[in-house]
C-alpha cells in the first residue's frame, strides 16, 4: 500500500504580476501513495491550487514552475517535453476542476467529449461502448440517452460526474480534484463525495482532493497537508492531525468551524492572510498567531517531524497543548479580515 | 406571552415566466416559478430563527419578502403586530428601520463609488438620525463596533477584503439601529476563518444590542451554533421546524435526515447515511403530492396523491411528513 | 477624545489625489493648444478669413502663408482656425445635450422598466431603424442649413445610443445587492437612480462621447459636402475639405490642412476620453 507514485519536491510556482512577483507556490513537498486519498486543505491564496496546476502542467505564462519536481511513476514531469506531458495527462493524470458549469465544452455532447478522450487508447468499434459504461458508472441514468445531451442541459450535479467519466476514461492511476463540490448544493455535494471515493477504490486510484472543508477531511481523507501562504504547514495522518494538531493555523482552522458540541466556542484566527508577492521573514502565519515569539520571524523555518510520519512548520509545537501566551485578539479588532 | 416580534403567515410569491404570443398561441398555459408557497412561521423578540435549505428552496426570496423587497403575492407579514404587506411606502418608512439586512455577495453588495464614510453618513442623514455634528462620531462608531478602523472611513469598498466588506455590510445595516436582522447567507462568500470572525461578531453584537435574527443559509453547522429555533425548507415550502437542539437530536423529516447526513463534520458521530439520490426538481413543475416523494426513500402512495401539511408532531417541533406522522401517532 | 473638526475630517475627506494619467495630460494640451489657437486667431494671423485675393491663389505652404492658399486666395491656416470654433462648438454642443438627455432617459427606462421603458426603447428603436445620416439629412433638409438646425438635427438624433449604452449598465447595476440595500434602508427611488445606479452606468456613456465628438464633426462635414451644412463662406472645416476636393492635385493643401484639423481634434478627443475614463475609475477598482 505505501507505494509512491507521485514525489512533489520542492516545487515552487511564480506569477510575476504588475505589482510584482506573486510567490504562488513556494517550496512544497509531499508524497502520495498508490491508492491513497490525500487533502490539500487551505483557504484562498494558500497555495493548494497552484500545486495542483503545476503537477498537472497547467500553469499559463507568465505563471511559471520555477523550480523543484513532480515525479510521477518514475517521471519528472516538470521536465517533459510537451509531448510526452500530454501522453502523461489523461492516461495517467486527471484533473477534475471545480466549476461544473465551465468545466465541458458547450459546443460538444457530452459523447464527443468522452470519446474525444478515448480517442488516443481505444479502437472507435467500442468507444461509444466504454462511453455508455463510463456514464452509468458515474451514476448517470438512462445513459444512451444522455450521450446526446449537451452541457446546458444538465445540471451542475450531472456536468459534474460527466467530468468525472472524462476524467476516469483511461482509468488514470492519479485524480487530482479541485474543489469539485464546491460549486454544487449540500446534498449533492455528498453524493459526488460519494461517487468520487467509490470509484477510487474500484480503480485503485489515488486521489488528490483540494478542499477547504475540514469535516470532509476528517471522513473521507488519509492523509492531509494544510496549507498557507503557499508551503505545507503541517502535513499527517487524518486522525492524527486531528487528534494532535502542531500548528497554529491548524489549530485556529479547526476552531473556525463550528461543532456539534455547542459549548465549544468558536475560536476564530483574527487578522488576513499575508500579501502573496511580500511576505517578510520567517513563518507567515507569525502576525495571526496567538503564540508567536521574535524567533518566528527570524529565519525560515522547515518542516519538520513532530511525530511518527507527523511534519509540522512550527518551532513551539511543545507549547501548542496549553492556552496560548497573548490572548488571539477579538475577532471583532482592529485590523480583522 | 408576548406577541412575537414578526408573524408570517400563508406566505406565497410565485414569478411569472414569460409567456409570449407563441406561447398563447400554442395554447401553453402561463408558467411560475413557486419560490415562496404558504409558509407560514413567527419570531419572537430576541430569538433567532436559523432557515436552511439548498438553492432554489426559497429561502432568499422569503427574506425578500419580510424585507418588501419583493411583494408577495398573498399571505401577511406582521411586524410588531401590524401586517406589513398592506402598507404603502410611506407607511413602511418607519419599519425600514426597525428591520435590517446583511446580504450574501461582498462584492456587489457595496457601491463601489462611493467611499465608506459618505456610505454610512447617507444612511443617518436619510433617516435623520443624530444632528449633523453626532453623525460623524456615530459613523466612527459604528466602524470600531464591527472591527474596523476610522480612517477605514475614507476608503472606498474597492479597497477591502471580503470580510471586511462584509463586516461593511453589517456597518450599515445597524446604523438605523434595527430590531429585527435579516442575514441572507451572510458567510457563504468567504474563507473559512473569515467565517468564523464574521460569525463571532455577529453572535458579539446580537448580545450587545439585543437583535432578534433570521440567520438563512444552506450550512446546517452554522445555523446550528447560532440559532435558537430552525426552519427548513424545500422548494418553497417549510418541511420541518423546531428549536435547534429538538431538530439536531431528533430530526423527523427525511429531507433534514439527508441533509445532516450529507454534512460531514469534525469529530462528529458519522449519521446513518440517508442517500437521497437525483437532483432537486424545478420550483415550475413542482411534483404533485408532497414535493420531496421523487427522492425520498420512504416514499409510500400517500405521498403521491396528498401534499403533507406541516403540524405539530412533537412539543413545539413541526413536521411535513405522512411518514414521520404515522411513525409518531 | 477626538473634536467634532477632527472626526469630521476623520471620516469625510477621502484624500483624493488625481492621478493624472498621460493621456489625459496630453490630451488636454492638445485641448489648450487649439482653443488657444482659435480664440487667439486674430492675434495670431493678419489674415481675414473670408479675405479673397484674386493675386494669390492656390500658393503651396510657404513664409507667407503656412497653410497656403485656396482658390479664392484665401490664407488656409486663418481658415483653420476660425474654423476650429465652429467645428469645436458644433462638436461639443451637439454631443452634451444628448448625452445629459439620452443618459436620464436611459437610466429611468431602464430602472423603472414597465411602459417607461417601453415608450422610450420604442422610440429609440424608431430613430435607430433609419440610418443616423439619412435621418440627420432629412432634418435639415426640412429645416434648412445653418449651425443651429444642424445642432437640432444631430441633437434629436444622437442621444438614442446614450441612452442604449446607459440603460444596459443600468439593467445589470438595478440587481446588484448595493441596490437592494438602499431599497431595504427606504432610500427614495430617484435618490437611489441618481445617486446610486447612475454614477455606476455612466461611465461607458462618457466614454463614447469622447468619440462622439468626432463622429459629430465628420457629420457636419458630410453635410457641408451635401450643401446642406454650415453657410459658405463660413471656414468649416468639412467645408473647407469638400470645396477643396476639386484642387487636390494642384492645390494639396487646400483640402488636407482642414483634415489634419480634423485628425489632430480626433486623436485629442480619444486622448480625452482615455484620461476620463482613467479619471473616473474609482480607487479599488
Amino acid at each position: 500500500m505505501n507505494e509512491p507514485i507521485l514525489t512533489v519536491d520542492n516545487l515552487r510556482v511564480e506569477i510575476p504580476t504588475r505589482r510584482g512577483v506573486v510567490h504562488a507556490v513556494r517550496g512544497v513537498s509531499f508524497t502520495v501513495n498508490r491508492g491513497e486519498t490525500f487533502a490539500l486543505v487551505g483557504e484562498s491564496g494558500s497555495g493548494k491550487t497552484m500545486t495542483c496546476r503545476a503537477i498537472v502542467g497547467l500553469i499559463h505564462p507568465p505563471g511559471k514552475i520555477a523550480g523543484g519536481s513532480v515525479v510521477f511513476q518514475g517521471q519528472d514531469l516538470v521536465r517533459l517535453p510537451v509531448r510526452d506531458l500530454e501522453r502523461v495527462r489523461g492516461s495517467g493524470v486527471v484533473m477534475v476542476f471545480q466549476d461544473p458549469m465551465t468545466a465541458l465544452n458547450p459546443v460538444l455532447t457530452v459523447e464527443q467529449q468522452i470519446t474525444e478522450t478515448l480517442s488516443r487508447g481505444e479502437p472507435p468499434l467500442f468507444q461509444r461502448d466504454r462511453a455508455i459504461e463510463l456514464l452509468r458508472q458515474v451514476g448517470i441514468p438512462d445513459p444512451e440517452r444522455r450521450l446526446g445531451s449537451y452541457a446546458h442541459q444538465l445540471s451542475g450535479g450531472q456536468r459534474q460526474r460527466v467530468m468525472l467519466a472524462i476524467a476516469l476514461a483511461r482509468q488514470p492511476a492519479l485524480l487530482l480534484a479541485d474543489e469539485p463540490t464546491t460549486a454544487l448544493d449540500v446534498t449533492i455535494q455528498a453524493q459526488i463525495l460519494r461517487l468520487m471515493l467509490t470509484l477510487q477504490k474500484e480503480f485503485g486510484m489515488a486521489l488528490i482532493l483540494v478542499t477547504h472543508d475540514l469535516g470532509v477531511v476528517y471522513q473521507s481523507v488519509d492523509r492531509v497537508a494544510v496549507m498557507y501562504a503557499g508551503q505545507i504547514v503541517e502535513l499527517a495522518a487524518t486522525a492524527e492531525l486531528f487528534a494532535r494538531p502542531r500548528h497554529p493555523y491548524t489549530i485556529g482552522l479547526i476552531g473556525s468551524v463550528p461543532s456539534a458540541d455547542r459549548n465549544r466556542l468558536l475560536t476564530p484566527i483574527f487578522g488576513m492572510p499575508p500579501d502573496m508577492i511580500d511576505f517578510g521573514r520567517g513563518c507567515p502565519f507569525a502576525p495571526r498567531c496567538a503564540w508567536a515569539t521574535e524567533e518566528c520571524v527570524d529565519r525560515e523555518i522547515p518542516l519538520a517531524a513532530v511525530g511518527a510520519e507527523h511534519w509540522s512548520r512550527c518551532i513551539h509545537v511543545d507549547r501548542l497543548d496549553s492556552a496560548p501566551p497573548r490572548p488571539a485578539a477579538s475577532p471583532g479588532g482592529v485590523s480583522g479580515g | 406571552m408576548a406577541e412575537p416580534l414578526l408573524s408570517v403567515r400563508n406566505l406565497v410569491k410565485h414569478f411569472p415566466l414569460p409567456h409570449g404570443v407563441i406561447d398563447a398561441i400554442l395554447r401553453r398555459p402561463p408558467e411560475r416559478v413557486r419560490a415562496v408557497d404558504d409558509v407560514s412561521f413567527t419570531v419572537e423578540r430576541g430569538k433567532t430563527l436559523g432557515l436552511v435549505g439548498e438553492s432554489g428552496c426559497g429561502k432568499s426570496t422569503l427574506g425578500r419578502c419580510i424585507l418588501r423587497l419583493y411583494d408577495a403575492d398573498a399571505g401577511e407579514v406582521r411586524y410588531d403586530g401590524v401586517d406589513l404587506m398592506g402598507l404603502d411606502d410611506a407607511g413602511l418608512a418607519p419599519y425600514r428601520k426597525r428591520m435590517q439586512v446583511v446580504f450574501q455577495d461582498p462584492y456587489s453588495s457595496l457601491n463601489p463609488r462611493q467611499s465608506v464614510g459618505k456610505m454610512l453618513l447617507e444612511v443617518l442623514d436619510v433617516h435623520g438620525i443624530g444632528t449633523a455634528g453626532e453623525r460623524h462620531r456615530r459613523v466612527i462608531h459604528l466602524l470600531t463596533q464591527v472591527g474596523l478602523r476610522p480612517t477605514d472611513a475614507q476608503k472606498y469598498p474597492g479597497e477591502f477584503s471580503g470580510g471586511q466588506r462584509q463586516r461593511l455590510g453589517i456597518a450599515r445595516a445597524l446604523a438605523v439601529e434595527p430590531e429585527l436582522l435579516i442575514a441572507d447567507e451572510p458567510l457563504s462568500a468567504l474563507d473559512v476563518s473569515i467565517q468564523a470572525q464574521i460569525l463571532q461578531l455577529l453572535l458579539d453584537l446580537r448580545a450587545s444590542l439585543g437583535l432578534t435574527m433570521i440567520f438563512i443559509s444552506h450550512d446546517l453547522r452554522v445555523v446550528r451554533y447560532l440559532s435558537d429555533d430552525v426552519a427548513v425548507m424545500y422548494l418553497g415550502k417549510i418541511v420541518e421546524q423546531a428549536p435547534t437542539a429538538d431538530l439536531f437530536a431528533r430530526p423527523q423529516h427525511p429531507y433534514t435526515l439527508a441533509l445532516l447526513s450529507a454534512m460531514p463534520e469534525v469529530g462528529g458521530v458519522s449519521r446513518e447515511a440517508i442517500a437521497v439520490e437525483g437532483e432537486p426538481p424545478s420550483a415550475v413543475h413542482v411534483p404533485p403530492g408532497c414535493r420531496f416523494h421523487p427522492r425520498c426513500p420512504w416514499n409510500v402512495a400517500r405521498c403521491v396523491e396528498e401534499e403533507p401539511e406541516l403540524k405539530e408532531l412533537l412539543p413545539r417541533h413541526a413536521v411535513a411528513c405522512h411518514v414521520a406522522e404515522d411513525r409518531l401517532a | 477624545m477626538s473634536t467634532l473638526v477632527q472626526e469630521q475630517r476623520i471620516v469625510a475627506d477621502t484624500g483624493g489625489r488625481p492621478r493624472l494619467h498621460p493621456a489625459m495630460v496630453i490630451g488636454g494640451l492638445m485641448l489648450l493648444v487649439i482653443v488657444g489657437a482659435s480664440l487667439l486667431a486674430p492675434v495670431l494671423t493678419s489674415y481675414d478669413p473670408d479675405g479673397q485675393d484674386f493675386d494669390q491663389i492656390l500658393l503651396a505652404p510657404g513664409a507667407r502663408h503656412l497653410f497656403g492658399t485656396d482658390n479664392f486666395g484665401r490664407d488656409v491656416l486663418t481658415r483653420v482656425l476660425y474654423g476650429a470654433r465652429i467645428d469645436l462648438r458644433i462638436g461639443i454642443l451637439a454631443v452634451v445635450f444628448p448625452f445629459l438627455f439620452g443618459s436620464l432617459v436611459g437610466s429611468a427606462a431602464g430602472y423603472f422598466g414597465g411602459w417607461v421603458d417601453t415608450i422610450v426603447m420604442r422610440t429609440v428603436d424608431v430613430i435607430t431603424a433609419v440610418p443616423f445620416l439619412v435621418l440627420v439629412i432629412a432634418i435639415v433638409a426640412f429645416l434648412g442649413p445653418g449651425e443651429v438646425n444642424i445642432l437640432l438635427a444631430i441633437g434629436s438624433v444622437g442621444w438614442v445610443t446614450y441612452s442604449r449604452l446607459v440603460r444596459g449598465e443600468v439593467l445589470r447595476e438595478k440587481n446588484l445587492e448595493y441596490v437592494a440595500a438602499a431599497r431595504a434602508l427606504g432610500f427614495h427611488r430617484w435618490r437611489i437612480l441618481l445617486g446610486h445606479v447612475l454614477p455606476n452606468a455612466v461611465a461607458p456613456a462618457i466614454i463614447f462621447l469622447a468619440s462622439d465628438v468626432v463622429l459629430v464633426i465628420l457629420t457636419t462635414a458630410s453635410l457641408g459636402f451635401l450643401g446642406l451644412g454650415v453657410r459658405p463662406p463660413s471656414p468649416e472645416w468639412g467645408m473647407m475639405i469638400s470645396e477643396g476636393r476639386e484642387f487636390l492635385s494642384n492645390g494639396w493643401w487646400v483640402a488636407t490642412m482642414p483634415g489634419f484639423a480634423c485628425m489632430y481634434t480626433g486623436l485629442m478627443f480619444i486622448l480625452l476620453g482615455d484620461g476620463i475614463a482613467d479619471l473616473l475609475r474609482v480607487k479599488g477598482q
